[in-house]
């Protein structure tokens, strides 16, 4: 690893209480004192059950939620809430949901929603060619006809709505891709395939990828490493070949044997 | 839609919205609004132009001057008829200026207290609950007295409270919109906010916005008719249906068609707006 990881979050915790909640202080938090690094071209998975803080610690990176102990850090400086970044560092960082219909206004066409990023952000717009053909150019990237453009979301199916997210994240050229179950509700052909992309740009772009999941096979596809969350925290971070072959903490043995026990079935 | 959602309607008897209804209630507000809207241009008529000969005429009575009065006249020999056009364009045109007014403002306030949460909603929410809490109507009479007549009063008079209902449908909608992966999306991109919630946001709220529109033009005619009624509407220089019935209950027992007539009108509007926009509500208020 790098000296200096291009995401490093320390000590970050989370809790959505309510007021009684807080006045007793009983209820736990959904991210309790959760720190990791990313360098740049690493893909770094976060594994856990349902309700662990997954997606929580996702939000926090990119922005979308707020904390209320411990720090972000996005290439060495402490970023905030997305509304209060600088344009340049929400450039940086994009995120791919987990519903894909959901993820697109099903009233604006593929063209339109990837042509809003470049809108928003003249500096990452392509120069010396047309938008038309720079978009066209992008949908090839993630596996899709030009056609596809002039679509709207209603008229895609689940993998397709997936790569067009992708596309728009990639659209901005950005330094980090948060990818919150962004296959899981694809079915596994598609999800292979996606995933075969994501390795493909990370590969060529140079990207790093936070990949959220649930789903034990499609870490060991993509991830270099693997962080295992249970309950708000973070138990083990191994490399992905450690954590299969020499699983330390035994909450990630439960993991994987529930795995096999699935796969064995 | 369960019961529990009733709100409150214009009309006791409940008539079942069937798409055949429906287009029964859009054929007969075309007919309103056609003659509303081409009769005046026809059909000549002067409000302050009395003709004590041609009192309380009946319909289809002959007049001193041989014309037919084809829906009788006033008590102040005034033409029916011509009341009853001329009265169906005020109506439409108070009911499309309160509602657009009320869409206005209810869609703006709406949204931004759903979507910039905090402050700014509970700032929202507060004025609504003040407003609600008093009786639109009253509302509406206090402040229609308070000014010299006039068409602006009147439509200002409905406004006030009549933005709360779209305002909370709005912000209701908007509450659950500002959660959809996409609005994060374009959040995380940086787009301004005023544009998220105009690209993003306002699109999803509007069918339902203007199924809600429909019923609360039925609502402004009628409040516009009772404030008419008691003095407090229009100017007497502009013909209201209103005031065309206060005009006759002096002349219930002999001349019935001077406040029937209009009354009739007032209902048919009414009803077949109510009818349209309890439809529409059923198409478009509940899809997402
Ligand atoms: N907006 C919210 N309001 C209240 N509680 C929330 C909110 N978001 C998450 N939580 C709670 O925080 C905890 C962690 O939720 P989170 O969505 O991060 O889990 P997750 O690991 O992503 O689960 P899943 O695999 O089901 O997506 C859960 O207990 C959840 O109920
Ligand atoms: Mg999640």
């Amino acid at each position: 690893m790098s000296a200096s990881p291009l995401v490093q979050v320390s000590d970050l915790v989370v809790n959505f209480h309510t007021r009684r909640e807080r006045r007793r202080g009983s209820a736990p938090n959904a991210v309790d004192g959760v720190s990791f690094g990313l360098s740049a071209d690493e893909t770094l998975a976060i594994v856990g059950e349902s309700g662990s803080g997954k997606t929580t610690v996702a939000r926090c990176v990119v922005g979308l939620q707020a904390h209320q102990e411990g720090t972000v850090m996005f290439d060495g400086a402490p970023v905030g809430p997305v509304t209060r970044r600088s344009p340049a560092t929400r450039r940086a960082i994009q995120m791919v949901f987990q519903d894909p219909a959901a993820s697109l206004n099903p009233r604006m066409t593929v063209r339109s929603i990837i042509a809003e990023t470049w809108r928003t952000h003249p500096s990452a717009a392509p120069d010396g060619r047309t938008w038309d053909a720079a978009i066209d150019e992008l949908l090839a990237d993630v596996g899709l006809d030009p056609d596809v453009g002039t679509r709207r979301a209603t008229a895609l199916s689940g993998g397709q709505c997936q790569r067009v997210s992708i596309a728009r994240a990639l659209a901005l050229r950005p330094r980090l891709l948060v990818c919150d179950e962004a296959v899981s509700a694809l079915d596994v052909s598609v999800q292979s395939q996606i995933l075969r992309l994501l390795a493909g740009l990370r590969a060529a772009r140079g990207l790093a990828i936070l990949f959220i999941t649930h789903d034990l096979g499609v870490v060991r596809q993509i991830a270099d490493r693997v962080a295992v969350m249970h309950r708000g925290r973070l138990v083990e971070t191994a490399t992905a070949d450690d954590l299969f072959e020499r699983p330390g903490h035994a909450y990630t043995r439960k993991l994987l044997a529930a795995a096999l026990d699935l796969e064995g079935a | 839609m369960s019961a529990i959602t009733a709100r409150p309607r214009l009309w006791p008897v409940r008539l079942r919205s069937t798409p055949t209804v429906a287009a029964v209630a859009t054929v007969v507000l075309a007919v309103y609004l056609v003659v509303g809207l081409i009769g005046p241009l026809l059909i000549a008529y002067d409000p302050v132009a009395t003709s004590v000969a041609d009192r309380l005429l009946p319909i289809g009575a002959v007049r001193s001057d041989g014309t037919v009065a084809l829906l009788g006249t006033d008590g102040a020999g005034r033409d029916m008829l011509g009341q009853l056009v001329y009265g169906a364009r005020t109506s439409i045109i108070i009911g499309i200026s309160v509602v657009a007014a009320c869409l206005a403002v209810g869609l703006a306030f709406g949204t931004l207290a759903g979507y910039l949460a905090g402050w700014t909603d509970v700032a929202i929410s507060r004025l609504i609950d003040i407003l609600m809490a008093f009786p639109g109507i009253l509302l509406a009479i206090v402040i229609a007295g308070l000014f010299d007549r006039s068409m602006l009063v009147v439509v200002l008079a409905l406004s006030v409270a009549g933005w709360v209902g779209f305002a909370r449908l709005a912000r209701g909608l908007t509450l659950s919109l500002r959660e959809r992966p996409y609005v994060d999306a374009a959040r995380l991109i940086g787009v301004p906010t005023p544009v998220v919630i105009v690209r993003h946001v306002v699109p999803f709220v509007i069918g339902p916005v203007t199924a809600l529109a429909t019923t609360e033009f039925a609502g402004a005619v009628l409040s516009e008719a009772g404030l008419s009624f008691l003095g407090l509407g229009l100017p007497s220089a502009t013909v209201s249906w209103g005031q065309v019935i206060a005009n006759g209950k002096d002349y219930l027992d002999t001349a019935w068609w001077i406040s029937a007539l209009p009354g009739l009108a007032l209902t048919g509007l009414v009803v077949s707006t109510g009818l349209l926009g309890d439809h529409l509500t059923q198409r478009l208020g509940t899809s997402r």
